[in-house]
């Protein structure tokens, strides 16, 4: 039975993922207008999600998703007012089913999520009724307890007490009720409170509704009798109670599922490791279109060859010339067909941040919109994950540093609502994404003072760094403005990781601000990285490869154009000054005789900076298949990967972003 | 010990010496190839060649064995062996031939050639002795 689900399980999660999002996504909606279809949605996927994963034995995930369906279910028949304390209600019941997701995939340990179950509860106003999945979970040790009481032949009874509502001191109460308990009964082996009904109630309510767990040697009957006599509690209710044995005890009984499970500890792996794709039928009916036609074109270059041994072989060229044609640019066309079956829409990645930016305004105590747009963009799945991060950082520090406080704003004419707007669009071979908030802008003094402070830069160079180059400084290490460390951001470890997780993507980040305005984040990155347009040079006898993404220019220059500037050569280009270095020194190649009396430059450039590198010979460009360098080589920085060029042989491609910072 | 000696090797010869990989860990034996070097990589990290179609790794199991590089000759193989679920080349002086051993001792330890943990064991057939390599040990050391 295992063996079988587990040909599912990938199938599973994948469901799983789409109908959590859905959640998330209708829930964000629900919070902005709600309306009975978006609960309607929600119901839905809750459903979906508590039938597929009772399927699969994954029982944590359907209990939860059993009670947020009857809160659902609730809401959509009573129809009350959707409160703020309803929705992040259901979206902490959403947390924890993506916490439990998270260990399904992982295979760790199950949290417990009785609290959010509780919390449920305590806003149906139910009280905790006699159902089994009701009754609070246990944790580890006391899990243990329970175990070594029904291994002593004692019986687990749960006992649910409401006190009165006019009972005072319900704490003290409450310890009292406990002692009783466990003279009565025998060992209390879990307490678990339910959270006050009403947000802001006093911290004493909280004891006013409590579930105990006990180990018991009396008849159910005789507890009920001994304890109901007290005058304090309102209501009492006592069940036997069930536990889930832990994992130990449950590999001990279970072991059949065991082995079988480490028979194919493989193929736990694959379950664990394999991403997957989704890909429109067309897309894949086209591929296949194209593969049928190079078949054809595959026979009649066979038919030529056999007319070629038959008669002259110089007849037939021309035709196998026609072929080849052909044929490439059948290639070509199924190359696109199969780039674009790895491209997601990046709404993918921007359907995470709404949520993002609500939780954050809340922490932050701002009034923050999201405004999305272009979220149909396709791009390479790959850089769609491995953005993630860095555009979180981004949002985080809009509405953290660029985004003010509503009074602030009024106060200086604005809205009092803040807008961060997050754009996407295609750009020639680029894809272009936008943050752009309305928020105070960067302000460059402040930046090179700050700077200057942490001695990023030297006195000199802040006289001459221009409000734009000083605005940048943010992207240097250790640099953070902020004077008190946020709990949003301001670690100080931030925008230099941006920048270097955007240069490993072959991508270009650059700022515009205006104090009072605003500021623009505009990342620039490739479609794909599994295919790039590579520029070939040569140096020392080797054929290198550049991201032409990063080439800003190829100029020619004459070694007197050389000029050293503080000790360091560089050329002047298009009137600013771009450090130089010869290629063949950066990678420590033996030094050659060079005897042209022009010196080929290519000007690199990555993510802000700029620098020239003198090569022996520019090759031309072509588009190169990136293969990776492999594990076993460990990480190395300066490379990018490697392609194996038209003559069989392996050339490196340099990574753009090491080579103009080092 | 017994199931060593049923496994067959290959014996390759690496300067003055010679010894044996486990032929379950060895994926083929090719010809020298076109080596691309790497720039800022360790000594025995000899480059990349093109296997196929795949970027594959090779390294000089001289430099490996603590010995120092020779020009290569008509002789010198690429061992491609299995590491970590990805491939390997170890380039060697000459591969011998497929062989097992009769019996195979311990490996002997305290030599002081700071080789210790290099060979899986010392196989022998007649009188002569062949250390087995541990490629864990020298591909991950």
């Amino acid at each position: 039975m295992m063996m079988e689900l587990s040909a599912y399980r990938d199938i599973f999660i994948e469901e799983l993922n789409d109908q959590l999002e859905r959640m998330d996504q209708s829930l964000l909606a629900l919070e902005q207008s709600p309306s009975s279809e978006l609960i309607q949605t929600i119901f839905r996927a809750a459903h979906t999600i508590k039938g597929s994963s009772s399927t699969m034995g994954f029982k944590e995930m359907s209990d939860l998703t059993h009670e947020v369906e009857y809160i659902l279910e609730w809401v959509r028949e009573k129809k009350p007012k959707i409160t703020s304390m309803l929705i992040d209600t259901l979206f902490r019941a959403l947390d924890a089913m993506k916490l439990l997701r998270t260990e399904y995939i992982s295979g760790s340990e199950y949290t417990n999520c009785s609290s959010v179950v509780s919390e449920i509860k305590a806003l149906l106003g139910k009280p905790a009724g006699p159902e089994r999945n009701t009754l609070p979970a246990l944790n580890a040790a006391e899990t243990l307890l329970a175990e070594a009481a029904v291994g002593a032949g004692e019986q687990l009874i749960a006992v649910s007490i409401t006190l009165k509502e006019d009972c005072l001191m319900k704490a003290a109460r409450h310890f009292i009720l406990l002692q009783r308990i466990e003279a009565v009964c025998g060992t209390v082996i879990s307490v678990s409170l339910f959270p006050a009904v009403t947000q802001g109630a006093d911290e004493d309510e909280r004891y006013g509704q409590f579930t105990v767990v006990a180990a018991a040697t009396k008849e159910l009957q005789v507890i009920q009798d001994q304890l109901g006599d007290d005058s304090d509690i309102q209501r009492l209710h006592i069940a036997p109670y069930k536990i889930k044995f832990s994992k130990e005890a449950e590999r001990m009984i279970d072991t059949p599922e065991v082995s079988a499970q480490q028979a194919n500890p493989k193929a736990e792996e694959r379950g664990k490791g394999t991403p997957t794709v989704r890909v429109n039928v067309e897309r894949l009916d086209h591929l296949m279109n194209l593969v049928g036609e190079l078949l054809i074109q595959q026979t009649s270059l066979a038919d030529l060859s056999t007319a070629g041994q038959r008669s002259d072989p110089a007849r037939v060229l021309p035709d196998i010339g026609s072929v080849s044609d052909h044929m490439g640019s059948i290639i070509k066309e199924l190359q696109e067909g199969v780039m674009k079956t790895r491209m997601l829409p990046i709404d993918q990645l921007f359907s995470r941040f709404p949520r993002l930016v609500r939780d954050l305004a809340q922490k932050l105590d701002k009034d923050i919109e999201l405004l999305i747009q272009g979220g149909e963009t396709e791009l390479d799945r790959m850089i769609i994950e491995e953005l993630s991060d860095p555009l979180i950082h981004l949002i985080r520090n809009s509405a953290d540093h660029g985004i003010e406080s509503p009074a602030v704003r009024v106060s200086g004419g604005k809205p009092a609502k803040g807008r961060i707007t997050l754009t996407s669009f295609h750009e020639e071979n680029h894809v272009v994404i936008r943050l752009e908030d309305d928020g105070q802008g960067i302000d460059a003094g402040r930046i090179k003072a700050s700077a200057l402070g942490k001695g990023i830069i030297t006195e000199e160079q802040a006289g001459y760094l221009t409000a734009q180059e000083a605005v940048h400084l943010i992207f240097e290490p250790g640099f953070s403005t902020a004077s008190a460390v946020s709990e949003v951001s301001g670690r100080g470890v931030g925008m230099d990781i941006v920048r270097s997780q955007i240069g490993r993507l072959n991508g270009i980040i650059d700022i515009g601000t205006e104090p009072g305005k605003g500021t623009v984040f505009t990342i620039r990155l490739p479609l794909t990285l599994a295919i790039i347009k590579g520029l070939l040079v040569k140096v020392a006898g080797r054929v290198l490869i550049l991201p032409m993404y990063n080439v800003a220019e190829i100029v020619r220059i004459v070694p007197e154009e050389i000029q050293v500037v503080q000790g360091e050569q560089a050329i002047i280009n298009h009137g600013r000054i771009v450090p130089l270095s010869w290629l063949r020194d950066k990678l420590h190649y033996p030094r050659g005789e060079r005897n042209t009396k022009t010196i080929p430059l290519v000007i690199v450039r990555s993510v802000d900076k700029i620098a020239a590198f003198a090569v022996d010979e520019i090759i031309g460009n072509q588009e190169v298949v990136i293969k990776s360098l492999g594990a076993y080589l460990g990480t190395l920085n300066h490379l990018s990967g490697a392609t194996i060029l038209g003559n069989g042989r392996v050339a490196l491609i340099l990574d753009a972003a090491y080579l103009v910072s080092h | 010990m017994s199931t060593l000696q049923k496994e067959q090797y290959i014996e390759l010869a690496v300067g003055q010496e010679t010894c044996a990989i486990r032929i379950e860990e060895v994926h083929e034996i090719i010809k020298m190839l076109s080596i691309t070097d790497i720039p800022f990589s360790r000594n025995e990290v000899k480059g990349v060649v093109n296997l196929r179609g795949k970027v594959v790794c090779v390294m000089s199991l001289r430099n490996l064995l603590g010995m120092s590089d020779e020009p290569y000759t008509r002789a010198t193989r690429i061992v491609v062996v299995r590491y970590r679920d990805e491939f390997v080349g170890l380039i060697v002086d000459k591969v011998n031939k497929v062989t097992t051993y009769g019996e195979i001792h311990p490996p002997s330890t305290g030599q002081g050639r700071g080789r210790e943990g290099v060979f899986l064991g010392i196989g022998q057939r007649e009188d002569q002795l062949i250390g087995i390599l541990k490629l864990e040990e020298i591909l991950g050391g």
